[in-house]
């Protein structure tokens, strides 16, 4: 799996970071990432409330993620780290010919959109899409939460963080 | 305590002592004082606002208040939770914001020296280092090699002295502020970390007042991020 | 970095908790200096430093443990007493004296814990020398849509036989509960 590029939203459904990993990749205008990123909200929110009701709480019927009753229980009795994609019924991927899309909330209401390149193994891509979630959601948390000099919600110019992604996504 | 039965081992063990109470070392994670350092030059700009602030200073609150998001954490333009305008504040250059960061520092440094002592000598049997401190030489390369490892997780790259009383610290990439990155700009992330150097500057001023030498430590920053500390005293080496 | 199911506290980088312990207590000492013992402006100072902590200490709670979003209060508190207190002060309060209504307890913390370890405080009734705390729980709920509030009822500092903190949850902020979660 190649990784094209990345996203993050904040709460309100505002880009805050926009990362071209793949050089050959065209690039849009800013104006274009901010209306993309804007839409792809609206679509994740307007995916939840057409998503059919899940009929019962069991693990067996989402596709992202299990139950979050049993992932706490999980957590607290070994200790070991689980997943937090708290995306149920919103978008959460979309597979295409030439790329697929996987769209990662966490509680606080942060989306990380990857896009990466298509795959026909449909389940190894998700679960290291899932893996590439976890760093990227760890990544986040150390270089821009840690950062003195940023400020909730807004933009994020990191270098460092940059260069961590970087890494990240070529250990991809 | 009687060991069990083995092979070639039907004796006592000396080596299975009772766990001797000053011996545990209890942790915290990391990031707790990272997140709590974060604060320092803030918390250090809002008190000197409000108390530079004549109005509020009649009127100290006499209850307890919680924030919250949308309160305002000071009479500072735009300082609501989570916002970092507060450091944008033409006052970050004031003084008494940077004397203030760098008492956080000496209170700090007058317990630490003898934190990090103390737990010198009780490995100094096991090949820790455990070398007595006898002149201030031993002093500064206790600060570069000890203080250094215990707050940063490495050393100080580089000691001078002119032997007379003058020392220059140096470390070539000072994690305090390398991970700082003023959108702006660098003179600007320079700027702004001036104020954080403050806090271990008072840090050495504290371990050394803590020795009973009196001294004066300023910190400057010649090519991000390698910091220089200058530390001047009055004692002949 | 970890991969899922790696062991939480295993993976944390860990500093001496003496460190910790005295560094907050110069800041802590520093402002009683500063605001002349006006202890009501210490704790309100020490309440917003925790706040600012807060809103960003929950992403990282997050990030390194996984938990998703609990479905009852009580589940909350139990992940905030086994895990959160854990993961960053390495200590578990007992959690007790639940309200009937389910939507109030108090979390009592061990002695000693990092924040106030060998402390003693001036005589006074006012300050609340781990105030820092509260500001952190009410601004880490905050940022994953609770609204409680958070104090101190007693302290050991000052005489009393525990330390414990009286969460209360006034409402859960359905607007802003993002998309996606049913």
């Amino acid at each position: 799996m190649k990784l094209y590029s990345i996203y993050i939203l904040n709460k309100a459904g505002g880009l805050i970071y926009q990362n071209n990993l793949d050089p050959s990749l065209n690039r849009l205008t800013a104006n274009d990432y901010l209306v993309l990123a804007g839409t792809l909200h609206g679509v994740h929110a307007i995916a939840a409330k057409l998503t059919p009701t899940i009929v019962g709480k069991d693990s067996t019927s989402t596709t992202s993620g299990t139950d979050p009753t049993a992932n706490n229980a999980l957590l607290l009795s070994t200790g070991k780290v689980q997943n937090s994609n708290t995306n149920k019924t919103g978008l959460g991927s979309i597979e295409t010919d030439l790329f697929n899309l996987y769209v990662f909330q966490s509680l606080t209401g942060i989306k990380f959109i990857l896009i990466t390149s298509p795959n026909p193994i449909l389940q190894k891509q998700h679960e290291q899409a899932s893996e590439t979630f976890r760093h990227l959601y760890v990544l986040y948390s150390d270089y821009v939460m840690k950062d003195p000099f940023y400020s909730l919600d807004m933009p994020i110019k990191s270098q460092l963080f940059d260069l961590k992604v970087g890494e990240l996504a070529a250990l991809v | 305590m009687s060991s069990t039965a083995g092979p070639g081992s039907g004796t006592t063990s000396s080596s299975e002592e009772a766990p001797d109470i000053l011996d545990t070392q209890s942790y915290v994670n990391a990031a707790s004082l990272q997140f709590l350092l974060q604060e320092l030059v803030p918390t250090s700009i809002r008190v000197s606002h409000k108390l530079a602030d004549t109005n509020t200073l009649l009127s100290l609150a006499d209850k307890d208040e919680t924030s919250t998001i949308d309160k305002p954490l000071s009479s500072i333009p735009n300082d609501l939770p989570g916002t970092v305008n507060v450091l944008d504040l033409a006052a970050l250059d004031q003084d008494d914001v940077s004397l203030r960061v760098e008492a956080y520092g000496y209170t700090l440094g007058l317990k630490l020296a003898e934190l990090l002592l103390y737990k010198n000598t009780r490995f100094a049997g096991t090949g820790g280092p455990g070398s007595k401190i006898v002149d201030i030489l031993d002093i500064m390369k206790f600060v570069c090699r000890d203080v250094w490892k215990c707050l940063y997780n490495k050393q100080m790259d580089n000691l001078r002295t002119n032997h007379r009383g003058t020392f220059v610290l140096v470390d070539n990439n000072y994690k305090l502020i390398s991970s700082l990155s003023s959108p702006k700009g660098i003179h600007d992330t320079v700027s702004k970390a001036k104020v954080h150097l403050w806090f271990p500057c008072g840090i050495i001023r504290g371990i050394l007042k803590s020795f009973g030498v009196d001294g004066n430590v300023t910190a400057e920053i010649t090519q991000f991020p390698v910091v220089t500390f200058n530390i001047y005293t009055s004692i002949n080496n | 970095m970890s991969k899922k199911g790696d062991d939480i506290w295993k993976n944390v980088d860990k500093i001496n908790s003496e460190l910790f312990t005295l560094t907050y207590g110069s800041i802590v000492a520093q402002l009683c200096r500063d605001f002349n013992h006006n202890y009501h402006e210490v704790n309100n100072q020490l309440d917003q430093m925790g706040y600012n902590i807060g809103i960003r200490l929950i992403e990282e709670f997050l990030s390194r443990t996984g938990a998703q979003r609990c479905q009852s209060f009580k589940e909350t508190v139990e992940v905030i007493t086994k895990l959160g207190f854990r993961v960053f002060l390495n200590i578990q309060p007992a959690v007790e004296n639940w309200s009937s209504d389910g939507r109030s307890c108090s979390i009592v913390l061990p002695e000693p814990n990092p924040l106030n370890e060998f402390v003693e405080i001036p005589p006074t009734k006012d300050l609340w020398y781990c105030q820092i705390l509260c500001g952190i729980l009410r601004g880490a709920l905050q940022m994953i849509q609770l609204d409680v509030d958070v104090n101190f009822v007693k302290d050991t500092l000052k005489g009393d036989d525990k330390t414990e903190i009286r969460l209360k949850l006034n409402k859960i902020l359905k607007d802003e509960v993002p998309a996606g979660e049913d």
